[in-house]
């Protein structure tokens, strides 16, 4: 277990407050807008939002009186966008500002392994943004729960757990993507842009899974997602290992 | 005496372009070894293959008879490697950055304190161990990747230009140092374009220009491309001194400048004693005599030309 790895890549993030502070920020602000929009739509004094998302989302046409619980759901589905979204941005930059700085470099000649290294690396992103989620995940249901007596019609345990599980692979899958772009581009312009860029397809991506769970109410579906981004997160960050190329890394990057 | 590194036939190509064209070395244990070379001869190709951070083309380095090919974790371990620019964290403290590398190095953590506060200490960076890298000076920061990479006592440490951004004081004590490390029995490659260095420095040396033109020790070097080695300044009557100098068989060849004579002779030791003798009794006034050699730079320098013209 690469714990000083991440000791060192968390020492190094809280180094840099600012950004930290508002990476951190983004899962309160789309928890907080969540609550809001759902307490206003039940008390239907935001119908024109129920309106409008129920242009996006058949669910809620169906939901009739329950639509503020059918926008809960759809919240709680959108904030699987956070553990996609924080670890990606702040592993491509570690790895750029690594090689940039020529710490990289002074790392690779030491015993440290690519798998150690990268493994730490991963974890040190993805354990934050998985805590983050559950946290404004638990805020939000522990929010539903007492407020809404109907709550567990549409906020199953099977739903729920699948939404919990989730968050570590898209997180992982986050990771290994960012290290894939890292190592595969020859300079460090091309891999912020490439970074930037694969952030927009994961969202979408997402986004996608957030109006298509919304959708179904299978709890095998839920599970069989599960196991789909599990393997997908293995499958990926055996392939950043595989493809995290030292020599790439260390010779061609200006 | 048991060779540290053993490198047969190292080849490395970059796509089209080839930086290593078979280059062979062997350098033993205890021993300080200069690289040289202009810019793009493939110094730093040859060192991130030896520390292992990339691959050859095609050849077989052995570093303390682990083949680089086979075991690079073990070799890992046992080598330390400094570049120009100081690869530490700059917003760490440096204690953070030192327990960082101890643990890459897989140093037990019994050990760690005291051989970071004696490393710090040594450097004269104690008192700064707890600000962030970044606030350090250039010179300072080279000093902690110095001692980030001797964390773990390595029996090989590669430098590259490791004194480029030092004080004087500083590169005196680290050259101190290097000396102490070698008569230790580690080997040390040390990359530098500053020849004053390699000529203080290092026992033997390597010029590489994609391959090795020149394998040699600072002294036979100088002496390859020195003409003459000898300088005498007589007070008067040059002429005369000219015609002893020239029937004198301890001298192979000179070259008058007025009142002064650049003469090469087989060994100035034995040589200018008999040459002092004879003048005087010519009633010559012998102003001075004095060794000369030309630098090490010098001497580099004219092998550079003399490879450009061969071209």
């Amino acid at each position: 277990m690469p714990g000083f790895v991440i000791l060192r890549e968390w020492k190094e993030l809280f180094a840099t407050r600012s950004v930290l502070i508002t990476n951190l920020a983004a899962p309160f602000v789309i928890l907080v807008v969540a609550l809001i929009t759902t307490v206003f739509a039940q008390n239907g004094k935001m119908e024109f939002v129920l309106n409008l998302m129920k242009l996006t989302n058949p669910l809620l046409n169906m939901a009739g009186a329950d639509g503020h619980i059918a926008i809960a759901r759809f919240y709680f589905l959108l904030f699987l966008i956070v553990p996609a979204m924080i670890p990606l941005t702040f592993a491509t930059t570690s790895i750029i500002m690594e090689k940039m700085t020529g710490t990289l470099e002074s790392v690779l000649v030491t015993p440290i392994s690519t798998k150690e290294f990268l493994f730490g690396k991963v974890l040190a992103y993805s354990l934050p943004s998985i805590a983050l989620t559950w946290v404004v995940q638990l805020i939000f249901l522990g929010f539903i729960f007492t407020t809404f007596d109907n709550a567990s019609e549409y906020f199953s345990i099977v739903f729920i757990l699948a939404m919990i599980l989730l968050v570590p692979f898209i997180s992982i899958i986050s990771v290994s993507l960012s290290v894939i772009v890292s190592s595969k581009v020859d300079n460090v312009a091309a891999a912020q842009q490439f970074g930037a860029i694969l952030v927009l397809p994961i969202i979408g991506l997402a986004v996608s899974q957030v109006i298509f769970l919304s959708m179904m109410s299978n709890p095998v579906i839920y599970l069989g997602l599960v196991t789909i981004f599990a393997v997908v997160a293995l499958i990926l960050f055996q392939i950043s290992i595989k493809l995290f190329d030292r020599e790439h890394i260390i010779s061609k990057w200006k | 005496m048991e060779p540290a590194i053993v490198i047969k036939d190292l080849k490395k190509s970059f796509g089209d372009k080839k930086v290593l064209d078979g280059i062979s070395l062997t350098i033993p244990k205890g021993t300080i070894f200069g690289l040289l070379g202009p810019n793009g001869a493939g110094k730093t190709t040859s060192l991130r293959i030896l520390s292992c951070l990339i691959e050859p083309t095609s050849g077989e380095v052995t570093i303390l008879g682990h083949q680089i090919s086979k075991n690079k974790e073990e070799i890992r371990k046992k080598i330390g490697c400094v570049t120009e620019s100081p690869g530490v964290y700059d917003k760490l403290s440096l204690m953070d950055n030192l327990e960082f590398f101890a643990s890459c190095y897989q140093i037990p953590k019994a050990k760690r304190a005291s051989r970071i506060e004696y490393l710090l200490r040594q450097f004269d960076l104690w008192e700064r161990r707890n600000d962030p890298a970044g606030r350090l000076s250039k010179g300072m920061k080279q000093k902690l990747s110095i001692v980030c990479a001797i964390l773990h006592d390595p029996e090989v440490l590669f430098l590259d230009e490791v004194t480029a951004n030092l004080d004087p004081v500083s590169t005196r004590k680290l050259k101190d140092l290097i000396r102490d490390w070698a008569a230790s029995g580690k080997t040390i490659i040390f990359c530098s374009h500053v020849l004053a260095e390699i000529d203080e420095l290092c026992h033997e040396f390597a010029i590489i220009k994609g391959e090795v033109i020149r394998l040699t020790t600072p002294q036979k070097f100088r002496e390859e491309w020195t003409t003459y080695n000898v300088l005498l300044d007589v007070g008067s009557d040059s002429q005369k001194s000219e015609q002893i100098i020239k029937a004198s068989e301890e001298v192979e060849e000179y070259k008058r400048t007025e009142d002064q004579f650049h003469l090469r002779v087989a060994n100035p030791k034995t040589s200018n004693p008999q040459l002092i003798k004879k003048l005087v009794a010519a009633d010559i006034t012998v102003n001075y005599i004095t060794p000369i050699s030309v630098s090490l730079e010098d001497s580099y320098l004219s092998l550079l030309n003399q490879e450009k013209e061969a071209i």
